[in-house]
């Protein structure tokens, strides 16, 4: 019946809601900048991207070989920046529970290592900066999972300027489980969204603290 | 139930537009809009697959570097790629299956129009990158750019053929009913001129009425569809039209494949392996396109219905196919639009 038809379109269709699988991979390394009186100012990130969306990045931008220099990538970084205010900055920072807002990013820039691999680093100021003594919690990562994020092993987060005595930590995202699996299942098929969060379940939690 | 599901499918080709929308304006994207799979069970390990697999592309080319024999490795790699990816929700998959049951009968052409599909999405790929980075040596933001308008002409293409095949099988159906109530109004019309013994001797001889009909007691009659009614449809322009619609636009992970195996001076490995992905896509696509051959056959069977039902039930079902193409076009057309806006 119609119905067999309806289930073979909710089939092609099911993933559909924002989640695409990742094309881009970035390992991201982010600072916390503080001011002279011990405040939060905003954050720098640092990502590196996967060799492959390297190679894109910088294809064309030179004679073969040779890799191009931060100023010959700037046009290129001045159009992803472009777009970035829509998507938040894939950054999510939230004190108490309450998000923060970023005022327009500043100083992006992209550089190729001897690796070949390219490095975006920029600035992102808060509109309001805050206390240090507040705990806050960092993320980052692509709600519709066209990029995968991943913290460096190594040195994920360092503190710029802190007061002594802050400190952080990086709670890796667990694995999904099955339990997980048929949960997001349930909500689906109550026509919700489940896709939509993926990039977040997999999204590591920086935890910044200050006395 | 129906009208749940309707809300279903309206609210997936609504999240469609959205997720093109949002995808196709990331800052990081190649210009082309990707649907992946949502983490649930299934097309959750499907995602997984994905990932491992695309990311040992990478590695396989560099391997080609070394060795050439490495790329059969990497034509194998890039076969499953295809393979997972087309498992995985996608609009051409979409856009095949709606066809096939808007318009298709045989497992034979659906399975043709997939790998054909497939084939077209692949040489995009590699024409694509070929001509732009490799001949005129293009910037990424070039690529991006033409990936983009690639992208918005195939949906474009989309929405023509859904609308091309909403008119065609709405006039089908409009058809059918029209030539259903002309055939019960001019029976009664009939009836009232004439009297019953002369009825049927003189409806043989009616023009309109030279086709097969059930005459029960009371003398109403069903057209009974001619078989071969059920099986036409295929037009060879409209087949062109979904292999353009559904395999027009290339894919990420090809672009991107291409574009490292020409930063490391081996664009053939690209190719070969952009060309096993194709194969794998239409391993995939064809699968779901004699899956919605044989659902169609089964939806006609089930309904257990004779006569003018079941033309009606088989032509209601191919003009829900014909609206699902239209709106899916329609809706990535928006969403990619209103992205680039």
């Amino acid at each position: 019946m119609k119905q067999i038809a309806v289930f073979l379109f909710a089939i092609i269709f099911a993933g559909s809601p924002a989640s695409a699988h990742p094309h881009v991979w970035v390992t991201a390394k982010a600072q916390v900048l503080f001011d002279a009186q011990g405040l939060v100012t905003g954050f720098r990130h640092i990502w590196k991207f996967d060799e492959a969306y390297s190679a894109y990045q910088v294809q064309g931008l030179t004679a073969s070989g040779e890799m191009p220099t931060r100023d010959q990538m700037a046009p290129l970084a001045k159009k992803t920046m472009e777009s970035m205010p829509d998507f938040k900055y894939f950054t999510f920072a939230k004190v108490a529970g309450v998000a923060l807002e970023y005022a327009p990013a500043t100083g992006a820039h992209y550089d190729v290592d001897a690796d070949k691999l390219v490095t975006l680093t920029y600035e992102l100021p808060l509109i309001k900066p805050i206390a240090s003594s507040s705990v806050f919690v960092l993320q980052v990562y692509d709600p519709d999972f066209f990029v995968e994020f991943n913290f460096a092993e190594t040195d994920p987060i360092t503190l710029v300027g802190a007061p002594s005595g802050c400190s952080t930590s990086a709670n890796k995202p667990k694995p999904l489980e099955v339990s997980e699996y048929k949960k997001l299942s349930e909500a689906f098929f109550a026509n919700q969204s489940p896709g939509s969060n993926f990039g977040l379940k997999l999204a590591s939690r920086i935890i910044i603290a200050c006395p | 139930m129906k009208l749940k599901h309707r809300i279903f499918l309206c609210s997936a080709v609504t999240q469609i537009g959205i997720a093109g929308a949002a995808v196709a304006g990331n800052p990081f994207s190649i210009g082309i809009t990707e649907a992946g799979g949502a983490p649930t069970g299934l097309f959750g390990w499907i995602l997984q697959q994905q990932i491992v697999f695309e990311q040992a592309l990478t590695k396989e080319v560099h391997a080609v570097v070394a060795s050439p024999y490495a790329a059969f490795t990497l034509a194998g790699l890039s076969f499953l790629y295809g393979v997972f990816h087309a498992a995985g929700p996608g609009h051409g998959k979409a856009v095949i299956a709606s066809y096939m049951i808007a318009n298709e009968q045989t497992l034979k052409r659906g399975l043709i129009l997939s790998f054909l599909a497939a084939l077209l999405q692949g040489l995009v790929a590699i024409i694509l990158v070929g001509v732009l980075a490799l001949v005129f040596h293009a910037t990424a933001q070039t690529l991006q750019a033409t990936a983009h308008g690639v992208e918005i002409m195939a949906f474009g293409g989309i929405a023509l053929l859904g609308g091309w095949l909403v008119w065609k099988k709405g006039s089908a159906v409009k058809q059918l009913l029209i030539s259903n109530i002309a055939t019960v109004s001019t029976h009664n019309h009939l009836h009232h001129r004439q009297d019953h013994d002369d009825h049927h001797m003189k409806h043989e001889t009616l023009p309109r009425h030279d086709h097969n009909h059930v005459h029960d007691n009371h003398c109403g009659h069903f057209h009974a569809p001619a078989p071969e009614t059920l099986g036409k449809g295929f037009t060879w322009k409209s087949a062109i039209m979904t292999v353009i619609a559904a395999g027009s636009r290339p894919c990420s992970g090809a672009i991107l494949v291409l574009v490292f195996a020409l930063s490391q001076g081996i664009f053939w490995a690209g190719v070969t392996a952009t060309l096993a992905m194709s194969l794998g896509t239409a391993i995939t696509t064809g699968a779901l396109a004699a899956f919605a051959v044989l659902a169609k056959s089964l939806a006609l069977r089930v309904t257990d219905a004779s006569g003018v039902r079941a033309e009606l039930v088989l032509r209601g079902l191919e003009l829900g196919a014909a609206c699902v193409v239209l709106l899916v076009g329609t809706a990535l057309l928006m969403g990619t639009i209103g992205a680039s806006a």
